[in-house]
């Protein structure tokens, strides 16, 4: 027996996924009773809909099965899932850190770690980079446009 | 590689979150104090938390200014929520209309009750009025009841949200008057008023200031008035419920609130600037350009108007069966 | 005839210097609004309304209707560039501009939503001259059910984005319907999907969903792809080829009109308009292949369509205080503050004022013109800087993007899920384009149907009532059928096997 391709297990997954909020929306009221006559209630529209997400994943799910495709991944190897890895980690690096440091050093400090480890860029060139576009977007943001973005104790 | 990722987390860590010593003394305040608007940008309830905060640190002691602060979402929730998470150190107030505070705990969509706020000031209040298109068969309350009773089932009207005290407010005559109409729910009071003009709804149930414009313009009468009597022009000849001998007044209000444990002499700073900016001639001006009506009230009497407002809300919710408490 | 005499009086207010000005101020932040994910042009002009407290109303309500204009504009722009939909409006255009911008046809793509902005909102222009008051009257017979109609012919219409896959394209679309569940419900007030998170008791921001699935996912799917080729070095100018040329011409125009006829109709947003034109053009086109693959009138007709729309949404505003859209519903905020009321009464009451501002709107989009083909080669070169380069200091203006919405960092984490979703949906070879459309009709087709069953006695009977409402629907229905039979006919055409090889994987 062959091992199934990455694809199939995700789509197996979707269906997965939508009959878990199908179950959800299973325990809004269906139909409600308004002065003497009976309407869609909130679970109306979610039932429908997700019933038909079911289904329409499960001839997915099948159409995946059939195609017998093993090789395609969802997530790449090697080099390219620590890339992915280190981008996204800064992200929500920069995202965790943005109330309590303030946005420009948490936005530096994001912009240097892609980068300079990400991207490979050199140390100096990294640094400068990042500094610049930090205060620049926070001088653009902030100052031009009046958005509050957050700051750090220091107010910046 | 790895030990500068961790000293570079470090370094930021410490120089990021290094908060300078709490200076907080007798001098309250000695820095700018925050007002939570739970609404997006530009609309009314920000428009006057605008208008306030641009002239109240000339009112303030040490002139402090009063930022605003919009957390819109959930029906005014999420920024209420904000509010009263925040510490109650006056630092953090919120300038709310009624449908966070008495509504929406009802619903179990909100983790506070209304008495776990400090009532600070009344800033101003917009009775709740009852229109219907001018070309419309009823030119009084009386017809339109008497009508409405003949033929069950056939008046509609719209408010601009579900649950809100726009729409408790006629549904509270509906019930006592045991009225058989229908509701049509949507989603902001423009919409709703697009419907009653376009004819697809037979009347709306909105807040005073909403209502201006078509008054002038000819569009629609008002029918009742379904909050406090009012001395404004488009209000005079208009019967209020009280004055129908039904005991029921809603009015939208706008006031500041904060979180409860708030000190006393914080609640009198803020009362008295806020009291001070209401009489201020620019605040006036925009107040009365978007039809919004200034109404002072007390901390006490504005404490005592949530909770009666929470308490109708409550039987008018239950009674439509929108609530099982 | 007397309009225009008005017209041309407010055009020398509008030409004052001062106000030209402020023309000027107004449609440069507008621009630099639309080109930045996330701030869209109703959080751009909310956030803009205190500036203009202590200014005289004409001139605030010019610079405010200026940031409106000058953010449909630079919404195309990343859409274009970067794959990223600055609002609703834009989504269509990266159907088809961002292929032309990876073939290295940036230019011609933006020069040609340029012109088509310009053309449609010149367009809506007009109308707002001279047929405004009878155009506002018929968007007053648009009641619910009516509308229902309407956004149920707009989800068909989502069927032209879908790709390859017929599966994969329906789960797209109502996956969009399922995500505008999400929230307080209009029957009772009851919150969905919340999963006890307040924060989304209000619903998911659209901004969140267009910057996550198409932006974020895109650059994240970019890091894989070793040779990545934003645009090629060599940018072949503006011009489309000789033979786009009437292509583009016609679906500029179309677009112009389906633009202002739908834009009139309060609720019936820009975005629907642009989706109706690109179904439009992608019916009428005698290779539909080519959509999706960069086709110049995929561009052209839908930024007609937008910005036409925009431009006629001020007609409801002006002459019946009705906001068309959630930005004009700001100008209308706006216009309060300054006492002014918007409604029959303002024609006659502030016949300067009024003729002012919409000869601003002409200047305006003089000026934007102007602007957008002179910076497409600066936006051209931009692109050219090495993607490494770049593509950090986008993320982390998508990052400020989600976070000036709400100035909340949930809405920034719901982003980060929804990137890793558009991630993974993109390597399953599910379209992502229906997501965020069906996402704005999906909500609107529950309200809409809650409501017409509110209005209605019978129950579903109430359509049989109604002329405009029923009309739609035998439309709907028509167009499902053609498109079913002229499905049916390509199979038949083309022999059996072709199916099999529609659902090949690219990828």
């Amino acid at each position: 027996m062959r091992k199934p391709g990455s694809t199939v297990v995700a789509s197996g997954g979707i269906v997965v996924m939508f009959a878990a909020l199908l179950v959800v929306a299973l325990g809004y009221p269906y139909m409600v009773e308004a002065r003497g006559s009976s309407r869609p209630g909130p679970g109306f529209f979610p039932v429908w809909i997700l019933g038909i997400l079911v289904a329409l994943s499960i001839v997915n799910l099948v159409q995946e099965i059939r195609k017998r495709v093993t090789e395609t991944r969802i997530l790449p190897s090697g080099q390219s899932l620590l890339k992915l890895v280190k981008v996204f980690g800064s992200v929500v690096l920069f995202v965790a850190l943005a109330p309590f440091a303030g946005f420009t050093i948490a936005c530096a400090l994001f912009l240097f770690l892609i980068y300079c480890f990400a991207n490979g860029f050199g140390w100096l060139r990294s640094a400068g980079l990042s500094v610049g576009i930090s205060i620049a977007l926070f001088v653009l943001f902030r100052t031009l446009l009046g958005v509050q973005l957050p700051v750090n104790a220091l107010g910046w | 590689m790895r030990k500068l990722w961790s000293l570079i987390a470090v370094c930021v860590l410490l120089t990021g979150c290094a908060v300078p010593g709490d200076t907080e003394d007798a001098n309250y305040p000695n820095r700018p104090i925050e007002m939570i608007i739970a609404y997006e940008a530009g609309g009314v309830t920000d428009s006057i938390a605008q208008a306030f905060s641009r002239v109240i640190s000339d009112h303030m002691p040490g002139d402090q200014p009063v930022v605003v602060r919009n957390i819109p979402g959930g029906a005014g929730v999420v920024g209420t929520t904000k509010a009263w998470q925040a510490r109650p150190d006056g630092y953090t107030i919120s300038m709310v209309p009624p449908g966070p505070l008495s509504v929406q705990p009802l619903y179990g969509n909100a983790p506070y009750q209304p008495e776990e706020f400090r009532a600070i000031i009344r800033l101003a209040s917009n009775p709740i009025v009852f229109a219907v298109r001018s070309d419309a068969p009823w030119d009084t309350f009386e017809e339109w009841l008497e009508w409405t009773k003949k033929n069950p089932g056939e008046f509609s009207y719209a408010s601009g949200a579900t649950g809100a005290p726009s729409q408790l407010a006629l549904e509270q005559l509906v019930l006592a008057e045991n009225l058989r109409t229908s509701y049509v729910p949507f989603q902001s009071t423009g919409e709703a008023y697009a419907a009653l003009l376009g004819g697809h709804v037979d009347g709306v149930s909105v807040s005073s200031q909403q209502v201006k414009a078509g008054l002038a313009a000819g569009e629609v009468k008002i029918l009742a008035n379904l909050g406090t009597d009012r001395d404004i022009d488009y209000l005079h000849g208009v019967p209020s419920l009280t004055e129908l001998g039904y005991d029921m007044a809603i009015d939208a209000y706008f006031g500041i609130v904060a979180s409860a444990d708030i000190p006393d002499d914080r609640v009198t700073v803020l009362h008295d600037a806020f009291q001070a900016t209401l009489n201020d001639p620019d605040v006036n001006r925009i107040l009365k350009n978007t039809g919004v009506l200034p109404d002072y009230a007390p901390a006490t009497t504005f404490q005592q108007q949530i909770m009666d407002d929470f308490a109708v809300y409550r039987e008018t919710l239950t009674a439509l069966q929108l609530i099982h408490p | 005839m007397e309009n225009l005499i008005l017209f041309l009086q407010g055009m020398q207010t509008a030409f004052a210097p001062m106000n030209l000005l402020f023309v000027l101020v107004g449609v440069t932040i507008g621009m630099l609004i639309g080109v930045l994910p996330g701030i869209g042009p109703v959080a751009g002009a909310a956030l803009l309304i205190p500036v203009t407290y202590g200014l005289d109303p004409t001139a605030a309500i010019i610079l405010l209707a200026g940031i409106y204009y000058g953010s449909m504009y630079g919404g195309t722009i990343t859409s274009v560039l970067l794959n990223i939909p600055g609002d609703s409006a834009s989504v269509i255009t990266t159907m088809d501009g961002h292929p032309l911008a990876k073939q290295g046809r940036a230019g011609v793509a933006l020069g040609v939503a340029a012109l088509g902005s310009f053309v449609g909102s010149t367009l809506a222009l007009l109308a707002l001259v001279f047929i405004a008051p009878a155009l506002a009257g018929v968007a007053l017979d648009f009641g619910p059910p009516e509308y229902f109609a309407a956004m149920l012919t707009g989800m068909l219409l989502i069927g032209a984005l879908i790709g390859k896959s017929l599966v994969k394209g329906l789960i797209s679309t109502f996956l969009g319907m399922a995500l505008a569940m999400v929230g307080m419900e209009p029957t009772m007030g009851v919150a969905r999907f919340n999963f006890g998170f307040s924060e989304l008791l209000g619903g998911i921001n659209f901004v969140l969903i267009a910057v996550g699935i198409f932006g974020l996912s895109q650059i994240l799917l970019n890091l894989d792809t070793k040779a990545i080729v934003t645009v090629n070095e060599r940018i072949t100018g503006m011009r489309p080829r000789r033979a786009e040329l009437r292509g583009t011409t016609t679906a500029t125009l179309r677009g112009s009109i389906i633009g202002v006829v739908l834009g009139v109709i309060p609720a019936i947003s820009a975005a629907v308009a642009s989706l109706v034109s690109y179904a439009t053009e992608k019916r009428l086109a005698k290779d539909p292949t080519r959509f999706g693959r960069g086709a110049v009138e995929g561009v052209a007709g839908p930024e007609s369509a937008n910005n036409a729309a925009a431009g006629a949404s001020m007609i409801p505003l002006l002459t019946l205080g009705i906001p068309g859209s959630p930005t004009t519903a700001i100008l209308l905020g706006a216009f309060m503050i300054h006492g002014l009321t918007p409604g029959p009464t303002l024609f006659t009451d502030e016949p300067e004022f009024v003729w002012a501002v919409i000869a601003s709107l002409l200047a305006g989009n003089v000026i934007l013109l102007i602007f957008n083909i002179k910076l497409i080669n600066l936006w051209a070169k931009l692109i050219q800087l090495p993607y490494p380069l770049l593509y950090p200091a986008i993320l982390a203006i998508a990052v400020i993007g989600a976070y000036s919405i709400n100035y909340s960092m949930s809405d920034v984490v719901i982003t980060l899920v929804f990137a890793a979703v558009g991630y993974v949906m993109r390597q399953l070879d599910f379209p992502v384009a229906p997501i965020a459309l069906s996402f704005v009709l999906g909500g609107n087709i529950e309200w809409t149907l809650v409501q017409t069953l509110a209005m209605s006695n019978d129950g579903l009977l109430i359509f049989l009532g109604r002329p405009i409402a029923l009309g739609i629907l035998i439309a709907c229905v028509a167009i499902a059928v053609i498109a079913m039979a002229v499905r049916l006919y390509m199979r038949f055409v083309r022999g059996k096997g072709s199916d099999a090889n529609v659902s090949t994987p690219v990828g």
